[in-house]
């Protein structure tokens, strides 16, 4: 299962279009689709009409003389799928990019701290850190996200909590490897603070392996977004959110009413799998060493 | 240190790995902003309710004091706390719920180890063909793919396609014989067997088939490709073409002797994929109404009781730190190594 010859290449290509695409999607997206996303009623010339519910896909009907497309179909409030699926870009990958940055910027902090201070207050982060990682990091997102209540910080610090020990273990890794080498020593011995040379001298050579990282997280992220929502946490309908259009569109689904569900589950994989391929592609390409293994 | 010594000591770090794990689901339930009572009260309850909700679940009290309550609780009087609408004792929910969620992730192990292991090997054993590739896709996808919506597809397809159960453990009329059984144990497949009840038994396996595959598929990813790479860099080393030029056939070098080599890396890969079992359990369970403790805390979401939460989210604490226990133990007995 090596890698395709050239991987490293098309895997930034392929995987940073799909990724660029979809960013761009999370802010256009809601202002593209507007009120489709949320409301099935439209209003031509003052008057209210309603679209009807589960139309499949490729649909065509006329409303007061408007001619409405549905590519994708409506959903069982009789709202456009496509807008839905279009719309619901911005929450997750909101979700996923504040989860993403806390969790990146936390762990690398009490990397630093742990790695560089050593000594007890090492072990006792490591041990917290080690067991943190240990735990079924959905669960914990569940229990926190239950306790702290809808809204998009609220879902992101939860999702968080879960990946931080990777950045903090990774970072804590190159700390202890560098603290001994002879351009630290060489710092300290010009009369370096220590903050001076964590941040000048241990932290750049951290950098690479966080740029590393971050894709595979946004990417799990997003993944565990889903999840937190399919099980109703964390969002507050009508807002369009693919795991939560999932979870309501449960029994509909089964019914035979494919695209309900089909659609919003095909973006959370093409979305997931385009960072994957990124972050794939950028750790070949920063950690060169790490492809001989 | 013999294998029994290595199994006793490995006992008795037990209770510490609870013990930190405890204390780490303590601290994020009570450190972290949000207040419990209000969202096991509501939030329109007058200000003395909340007081006297607060006295009396011991919130009140400074944070070290809570915590040894936590623990005290937890440990030795095994009392998870109550539900906040019917007041029923949480760890009693959970006690029935538990076989269930075993039932489903021990299949689930299986089918995922199963699967992992034959595109693992089936992978070395070709590795000239497109059949590696094929592997790699497939591992990305399954990585990819929220789980719930894998249950989803193979609920439409499998489920509505061949007709294979798509919620629930058994059907209503069993769900029925089984209350009245005269031995039970929670395990269904037990007790039918036990009772004599073969066609329970058989339903039972039909309502299992589709939420152990959708669980167990997803975690097979990462098992198929652990093996692979054991399984091909053995491939590569002496012993394996000492055994190719005494005339063993390839199949019986694969399996015999490469795949001996793929056997630690996946117990370590086992022990790390507990969280996304247990994780994933919670997720699988809802999609198919299987009964366990993920569907359990599904329903605490729903109805706002975060006392079932927090009383699940303590047990999954206790899973954790067995199952690391019993794979910890396994090394032992597969990898002489481990116990010097």
């Amino acid at each position: 299962m090596r890698g395709p010859r050239g991987f490293p290449e098309w895997g930034l290509l392929v995987g940073g279009v799909i990724t660029a695409a979809f960013l761009v999607l999370a802010v256009v997206g809601s202002s593209l689709v507007g009120e489709r996303a949320v409301s099935s009623t439209v209003y031509v010339d003052g008057r209210a009409y309603q679209i009807p519910p589960l139309l499949p896909p490729g649909t065509t009907i006329e409303v007061g003389g408007l001619v409405l497309h549905f590519p994708l179909g409506t959903d069982q409030l009789g709202r456009d799928v496509l807008a839905r699926v279009v719309g619901g870009a911005r929450f997750v990958l909101t979700v996923a990019f504040f989860s993403t940055a806390i969790s990146a910027l936390l762990g690398t902090l009490l990397g630093l701290i742990s790695g560089y201070i050593g000594g007890m207050l090492d072990r006792a982060l490591s041990l917290f850190m080690d067991s943190l990682y240990a735990f079924p990091g959905l669960i914990l997102a569940i229990a926190i996200a239950a306790l702290l209540g809808v809204g998009v910080l609220n879902i992101s610090l939860a999702i968080a909590v879960v990946y931080i020990p990777s950045f903090f273990r990774m970072v804590r890794g190159v700390v202890l490897s560098l603290k001994a080498s002879p351009f630290v020593e060489a710092a300290l011995v010009a009369g370096a603070s220590s903050w001076s040379i964590v941040l000048k001298h241990i932290l750049p050579n951290t950098l690479p392996q966080i740029v590393s990282l971050l894709p595979v997280t946004f990417a799990d992220a997003i993944i565990t977004e889903a999840g937190l929502t399919f099980l109703g946490l964390g969002i507050e309908p009508p807002t369009p959110d693919w795991g939560f259009d999932l979870n309501k569109g449960r029994q509909f689904f089964l019914a035979g009413y494919w695209w309900i569900g089909l659609f919003p589950g095909l973006m959370i994989v093409l979305s997931v799998l385009g960072f994957l391929l990124l972050g794939e592609a950028l750790n070949d390409l920063l950690n060169p060493r790490k492809v001989e293994a | 240190m013999g294998l029994k010594e290595h199994v006793l000591y490995r006992l008795a770090l037990t209770p510490l790995t609870l013990f930190i794990l405890l204390t780490l689901v303590f601290f994020l339930m009570r450190v972290l902003p949000g207040d419990p009572v209000t969202m096991l009260e509501g939030k329109n309850i007058p200000e003395e309710v909340l007081a006297r909700r607060r006295a009396e679940l011991g919130l009140d009290k400074p944070l070290h004091v809570q915590y040894f309550n936590y623990l005290y609780s937890v440990l030795v009087k095994f009392d998870l706390g109550q539900t906040a609408l019917e007041r029923i004792p949480v760890s009693y929910l959970i006690a029935t719920r538990l076989p269930a969620t075993v039932e489903l992730a021990i299949a689930a192990s299986v089918v995922a180890v199963g699967l992992g292991v034959l595109l693992g090997v089936l992978s070395a054993r070709y590795e000239e063909s497109w059949f590696p590739q094929f592997a790699r896709v497939y591992s990305s996808i399954v990585y990819s793919i929220p789980v719930f919506y894998l249950g989803m597809l193979l609920q439409l397809s499998l489920g509505r396609g061949a007709g294979l159960p798509t919620t629930g453990r058994l059907s209503p009329v069993n769900l029925v014989s089984l209350e009245s059984m005269p031995v039970r144990t929670g395990f269904v497949l037990l007790d039918s067997l036990i009772n004599g009840r073969l066609d329970i038994a058989l339903d039972f396996l039909g309502h299992l088939a589709l939420p152990a595959l959708t669980l167990g598929i997803y975690l097979s990813g990462v098992f198929a490709r652990v093996t692979y790479l054991s399984v091909s860099e053995a491939m590569t080393q002496d012993f394996t073409r000492a055994a190719r030029a005494r005339g063993i056939r390839e199949w019986r070098v694969v399996t015999r002797y490469g795949f001996r080599n793929a056997l630690i890396p996946l117990l370590t890969m086992a022990g790390l994929q507990v969280a996304a079992l247990l994780g994933g359990a919670v997720l699988t369970e809802t999609t198919f109404n299987w009964e366990g403790v993920g569907l359990l805390v599904y329903e605490g979401i729903l109805k706002r009781d975060y006392a079932i939460v927090q009383g699940a989210v303590t047990i999954y604490a206790v899973l954790v730190a067995l199952v690391s226990l019993v794979v910890d133990v396994a090394y032992a007995v597969v990898d002489p190594r481990v116990r010097y």
